[in-house]
């Protein structure tokens, strides 16, 4: 009976196993940065993420990075720990290292598709502050907001790009502002000129009328060349390109990431 | 060829001349010139300075006639002048019935005059056909019978000739720009325009008087001088006349201010190829100013709503229509409303969907 028990635990957990691949908890805190109950939340969120949308995403922090960029080191430590799910090993790392205040985002297989250069920028440049003020379980709990959005914008099939931005609330409550504005203003020339329509008693600037015919003669006409003057401009060429850059790690792996000092 | 000390043209510094490119050269701005340029341009700017027109004074004769009499409004003061057999209900001007009769005295025989060429049903047609389609317009409006009032009076103007002899210089840029690298570059090039001519000018009509606001008959021109004849007492015949109030002198200002708008906008056509034209300096004499008096119809209607006048006029000649009409604010915001909700709801859709 009891045989029974634990071979049928084995065979459940053997399932578990099978059926939640992200059971491996991918919060690596090596600097302890977070207490057990923050890293148990992350963990639950990953995982979420990852039944939701079948994308792997692993939290690293570390204290150093042993003399390799930022860069190399996170794509090492996805390939060496094997991150990501399916032949193309779909996921995302966000790397922390604590002594060069370096953070780092590398994506590989479906995660290269879902976040572009630009999301990454954008998801660093709004999480960068909170990380700068030591709130890290605050910063990594917006991340996955963001992973969560830019994954759920990805599965429509147009993941945000330079050419198709984040729109937040904020942004639409411009955009609404805008609009009613635009109409109004609009209203009122189209009003205005009803209103032009009532009042035809307009004076006269000019006389052309009553030109003599034949009249009008230019005894002199000069037109004098005096100087030139130059000036030049620097033109800010702005590399407006959407899509994702990738990369080959040391293991021949393709990588796309993006990341920076906090 | 002498040096003499010349201003900068780009910034009025002093001209120094530079031996070793030949040219003078602005220490100031870094500007260089061609001294047969700044001689020239020296040249152009020494043209003479404007003087005052010169317009002759108006002297004519007394105008009397025992067929005449006087109309005199108790209200607005008007002075209105009739076939002594054409008695005036009401005053053409300010709508009120309180008319005064008397002799005409004291008023000058006129040139000439245009006679009114159309009846009294087209100008009631064409008032109504102002009306109609205009959504601004209150409801109240065009209830009363207001059009039956309409009035054909002719309208006291001096005319105007002269001579004018226009003396312009303009200052004027041309710019280009390319590309080269990573920098844009801006050419401009400065210009030194001299124009200088003649244009003369007929019979420009000045209205002479008080109570007809200038921008409407000025908005009635133009009158086709054609068809003017000498004046004869029997044109008044079913019509009312108005003595002029304002002198020929008082009508100077405005057809000087005319002759100069119309002068500067002849020459400145002529000036043509250039990104920036700006003038600079304008100098315009007047000569052999002449002046008339005539008498020009005009189908005209005052008439009272919510306690403000409003006038409609005719030209009684080309029968070209000029008025304005009151303009009902509730209907005005309702529309700015209506035209804001629509669009906003059309442009909210589009943000949002």
């Amino acid at each position: 009976m009891k045989k029974l028990f634990t071979s049928l635990f084995l065979f459940v957990l053997l399932l578990s196993f099978y059926t939640f691949p992200a059971l491996a908890a991918n919060v690596y805190d090596n600097e302890n940065l977070l207490s057990a109950s923050e890293k148990q939340l992350l963990e639950k969120r990953l995982q979420d993420i990852a039944e939701t949308y079948n994308f792997d995403v692993a939290i690293v922090t570390v204290d150093s990075l042993n003399g390799k960029s930022a860069m190399e080191y996170a794509d090492d430590y996805y390939d060496e720990n094997g991150f990501g799910f399916g032949p193309d090993h779909d996921g995302l790392l966000f790397l922390l290292a604590m002594d060069s205040r370096d953070y780092w985002t590398s994506t590989s297989g479906y995660g290269i598709k879902a976040f572009t250069d630009y999301g990454i920028r954008y998801i660093s440049d709004n999480v960068v502050g909170l990380l700068s003020e030591g709130e890290y379980y605050k910063a990594f709990d917006k991340y996955l907001d963001y992973v969560d959005m830019f994954l759920a914008e990805a599965a429509t099939g147009t993941p945000f790009d330079t050419d198709h931005e984040v729109i937040t609330s904020g942004d639409y409550l411009f955009l609404s502002l805008l609009t009613v504005a635009i109409s109004a203003a609009i209203a009122f020339i189209v009003v205005g000129i009803m209103k032009s329509k009532m009042k035809t008693a307009n004076k006269q600037r000019y006389a052309l009328n009553y030109v003599k015919d034949g009249s009008f003669k230019v005894t002199s006409d000069k037109d004098l060349f005096l100087y030139t003057t130059t000036t030049k401009q620097k033109v800010e060429s702005s590399s407006n390109s959407g899509g994702s850059s990738t990369h080959s790690s040391s293991s021949g792996n393709s990588h796309g990431g993006g990341g920076g000092k906090f | 060829m002498d040096i003499l000390s010349y201003k900068c043209p780009n910034c009025s510094g002093t001209l120094k001349f530079d031996s070793q490119i030949g040219q003078m050269l602005c220490e100031y701005c870094d500007s260089t010139f061609d001294p047969e340029v700044l001689k020239k341009y020296d040249e152009v700017l020494q043209e003479e300075a404007s003087k005052d027109p010169d317009w002759d004074t108006y002297e004519s004769d007394e105008w009397q006639d025992p067929n005449l009499g006087v109309h005199l409004c108790n209200s607005c003061g008007a002075e209105i002048v009739a076939e002594e057999t054409t008695a005036a209900t009401f005053c053409p001007y300010c709508d009120s019935a309180t008319i005064l009769s008397g002799r005409l005295s004291g008023a000058l025989k006129p040139d000439l005059v245009i006679p009114f060429k159309i009846e009294k049903e087209q100008a009631k047609a064409e008032l109504k056909k102002f009306c109609s389609g205009k959504r601004l317009l209150p409801s109240l409006f065009l209830a009363n019978n207001r059009i039956e009032k309409i009035t054909g009076v002719y309208v006291p103007f001096w005319l105007f000739d002269c001579e004018a002899e226009a003396n312009i210089t303009y200052d004027a840029k041309k710019v280009r720009t390319w590309k080269q690298g990573n920098y844009r570059y801006t050419e401009t090039s400065h210009f030194l325009i001299h124009r200088a001519g003649k244009i003369g000018f007929e019979r420009i009509p000045v209205d002479g008087s008080e109570k007809m606001d200038d921008a409407y008959m000025e908005a009635l021109e133009p009158y086709n001088y054609e068809e003017a004849v000498d004046f004869a007492t029997a044109y008044l015949s079913g019509y009312l006349a108005d003595k002029y109030d304002v002198d020929a002198e008082s009508s100077k200002p405005r057809a000087n201010q005319r002759i100069k708008d119309s002068t500067e906008k002849k020459f400145a056509e002529t000036v043509s190829g250039y990104a920036v034209v700006t003038p600079r300096s304008t100098a315009i004499d007047l000569t052999d100013g002449k002046i008339r008096y005539a008498l020009l119809p005009v189908w005209m209607l005052n008439t009272k709503f919510g306690g403000k006048t409003y006038t409609f006029a005719m030209n009684g000649q080309t029968g070209k229509f000029i008025g304005e009409l009151p303009i009902s604010k509730g209907k005005y915001w309702g529309y700015v409303a209506g035209i804001t909700a629509v669009l906003s709801t059309v442009g909210l859709l589009t943000v949002f969907l």
